[in-house]
């Protein structure tokens, strides 16, 4: 727990009162019309949905998981955060189209550009899913400044969740949209200042650039290992490494260590203080030497450690393996590039084409989903807040530097986290567990940022935590309202009916939210990748389709929804754990989902009709979309629409 | 576990004064920009 000093409750409340105001004064402006509730008139410049797209995406989860992939896997674990350079095509392609269509949200696109009953449905599903979506997401971020609050100040974890959105809450019920991209603008150079200024404080800590080097150059070699929980208490065990080319073994324990079941928080101490000195310890070798654990160390069952060997004229790559009871029935721990630690600083150290924890193959699957998925709509669950700030922006070409401009902030803000990240590895090599070192970049603030700074970290951190639920708040209202209770509850609704509507459903989605976040409670990341990525892997093609396609219609979408939705689930779980597909790496369990949706959505777009030509055409001459819009474009044409 | 073990034994790096000097700054500066912000749509609208 901290201690906070009277200057640092001063800024924190400075900074609380002037976000809120900044937003809530916007109180007359939103409420005149729906469109002023949910897209601020659609008359913004496109600096201020850009700010709202870098403050939106910069949440108090993700210096989280930023931490965790680069404390983990060196700069090259920034790739992992690439997925947002989505927009370099996205901003001249989907954006234009996406901004030309005048749909609120992208449940709305679905009935322009598809017509009839599955138009209707996809209107229906997409909405039902966004509002499900803004509260999972509104309830893990709110989760995370929860275990943020539990570990500064000892709270419950249901306290931060719910005192913090409630805050953002205030000035989203009161001036809609118009209050969310105000006050981004102004919480989004806060959350930038601080991030800057806590890498400026890690690295100094650390020692400066050319220490930081310096040290990873000398440090020894570590794999993280979680130690297997179904080892015989008191059985012996063994690590060695070989060679993954020939096999050769190149060093094994010289005496064996013991397992040990329980846990003794004192002894563990012992064991990281100790680890922290061998690792770095300086001790470059002429031979491999295993360093931890050997004869004198006890290992606890289902703790996390690092094993470590010395640095030096060691194979670029070594395969680690455990054995327990006698040198015979190895299994395989890792296969690395693990000699010392100067490959964190390497960006492109890969392990191989198929092999090791960062392959190539899975660097070019995240280039690919990243830069492609930008003909798309909805390739990227970021899309969905995107493309309320695109709808906002006042011409099609602001709409078109307010992505490119927010997301590319959004690069250069893992950068400048990963610096701080880097120096947090130099101090504290010795963390093995990954609920622990995702913790760093906050660490690092808390512990060196001089008394004052420290309730500035904290309006920062607020900054980031607001800027993002109150996006989802108003955006998850958005679906509600416009998608659900205008276009199927009372079309006929006035201006102000819709304002009160949206207001209930922005309260509805706040309270839903909470529910969540105590669901989600410790348990988070494996979800995360799951339901963010995996189960939109198969509906990624079709994403793209629905925009460069005419021939693509409502059926063949919406198949490849319901098809990926049980794919997915047999895919990654039900068939690994009945042993028919083995356990496969999420790159790949990403093509073979593309492959078998495909195998069914396809033939079902051919067997069922096109779309009807003059829908196709009055939603071609709005929207003017690229690709394969011939006979579209030729009927248009002779219609004398273009 | 751990990370309590590092809140506690914090090492502050600087001067107490940059606790006043760089937030101050920081907040003038948001103060200035919301409030430029907030007239120019106050005045368009």
């Amino acid at each position: 727990m901290i201690t906070f000093a009277l200057l640092d409750w001063i800024w924190l409340i400075l900074f609380i009162v002037l976000m809120v105001i900044c937003g809530a004064i916007f109180y007359r402006l939103g409420k005149r019309s729906q469109s002023d509730f949910f897209l601020a008139g659609r008359g913004l410049p496109w600096w201020l949905p850009a700010s709202s797209v870098y403050a939106t995406h910069t949440a108090t989860d993700t210096p989280i998981w930023v931490a965790g992939v680069v404390y983990k896997y060196g700069f090259a674990g920034l790739w992992y955060a690439f997925f947002a350079a989505w927009c370099a095509i996205s901003a001249f392609v989907s954006t234009r189209i996406f901004r030309r269509s005048l749909a609120y949200s992208q449940a709305e696109w679905q009935s322009l550009r598809f017509g009839g009953l599955g138009a209707e449905m996809l209107r229906g599903w997409v909405a039902g899913w966004q509002v499900f979506m803004n509260m999972f997401i509104l309830g893990w971020v709110g989760i995370a400044m929860g275990k943020l609050c539990n570990l500064l100040f000892g709270w419950d974890l249901w306290v931060g969740l719910v005192i913090f959105t409630t805050i953002g809450a205030i000035y989203v019920l009161l001036a809609g949209y118009w209050g969310v991209v105000m006050a981004d603008f102004q919480q989004g150079v806060i959350a930038f200042m601080i991030i800057v200024i806590v890498s400026i404080w890690g690295v100094i800590a650390a020692g400066g650039p050319e220490q930081i080097i310096s040290k990873l150059k000398k440090y020894n070699s570590t794999c993280e290992w979680k130690v297997p929980e179904d080892v015989p208490p008191g059985a012996e065990g063994y690590i060695r490494l070989s060679d993954p080319e020939t096999g050769n073994v190149l060093a094994v324990s010289q005496e064996p260590f013991t397992f040990v079941s329980g846990f003794d928080e004192e002894i563990y101490k012992q064991n990281e203080s100790r680890l922290k000195s061998l690792i770095a310890g300086n001790t470059p070798a002429e031979k491999l030497d295993i360093l931890f654990p050997t004869g004198r160390d006890s290992v606890f069952s289902g703790k996390d450690y690092n094993i470590i060997w010395t640095a030096g004229k060691a194979k670029k790559m070594v395969t680690i393996e455990y054995s327990v009871e006698g040198q015979y029935g190895w299994q395989i721990i890792d296969e690395n590039h693990l000699d010392g630690q100067v490959w964190r600083i390497n960006p492109f150290s890969f392990t191989g084409m198929f092999k090791g924890q960062f392959p190539i193959a899975w660097f070019v699957t995240m280039m690919i989903i990243a830069l492609i998925g930008g003909f798309g709509m909805g390739t990227n669950i970021d899309w969905y807040a995107e493309a309320q700030r695109i709808q906002s922006a006042r011409t099609v070409r602001d709409a078109s530097y307010s992505i490119w401009a927010g997301t590319g902030l959004v690069l250069v803000r893992n950068s400048i986290w990963a610096a701080a990240i880097m120096g947090f590895f130099v101090l504290f090599p010795e963390i093995a567990s990954s609920r622990d070192y995702e913790m760093g970049w906050y660490i690092v603030g808390f512990k060196y940022l001089p008394i004052g700074m420290v309730g500035f970290l904290f309006a920062g951190i607020l900054a980031i935590h607001l800027s993002t639920v109150s996006t989802q708040l108003n955006l998850g209202a958005m679906y509600a309202t416009r998608d659900f209770y205008h276009h199927y509850v009372n079309p006929r609704a006035s201006e102000q009916k819709l304002v009160i509507v949206g207001r209930i459903s922005t309260f509805v989605v706040l309270i839903g939210s909470f529910i969540f976040g105590t669901i989600i409670g410790e348990e988070i990341t494996q979800w995360l990748i799951f339901a963010l990525w995996i189960m939109a892997a198969g509906v990624w093609l079709p994403n793209i389709l629905q925009v460069i396609w005419w021939r693509f219609n409502s059926w063949g979408y919406l198949s490849s929804w319901i098809a990926n939705l049980g794919l997915s689930w047999l895919v990654v779980w039900i068939l690994p754990h009945f042993g028919i597909l083995p356990e496969l790496p999420d790159y790949m369990q990403f093509w073979i989902l593309i492959v078998l949706n495909a195998l069914i959505y396809l033939p079902i777009t051919f067997l069922t009709k096109p779309e009807n030509m003059d829908h196709l055409v009055s939603y071609y001459v709005m929207s003017r979309p690229i690709g394969f819009w011939g006979p579209v474009k030729k009927e248009a044409i002779k219609r004398g629409l273009l | 576990m751990i990370l309590n073990i590092l809140l506690i034994t914090s090492t502050r790096i600087g001067s107490p004064w940059l606790g006043i000097i760089i937030p101050a700054i920081i907040f003038t500066f948001s103060f200035i920009v919301t409030y430029l912000l907030i007239r120019h749509f106050m005045k368009k609208q």
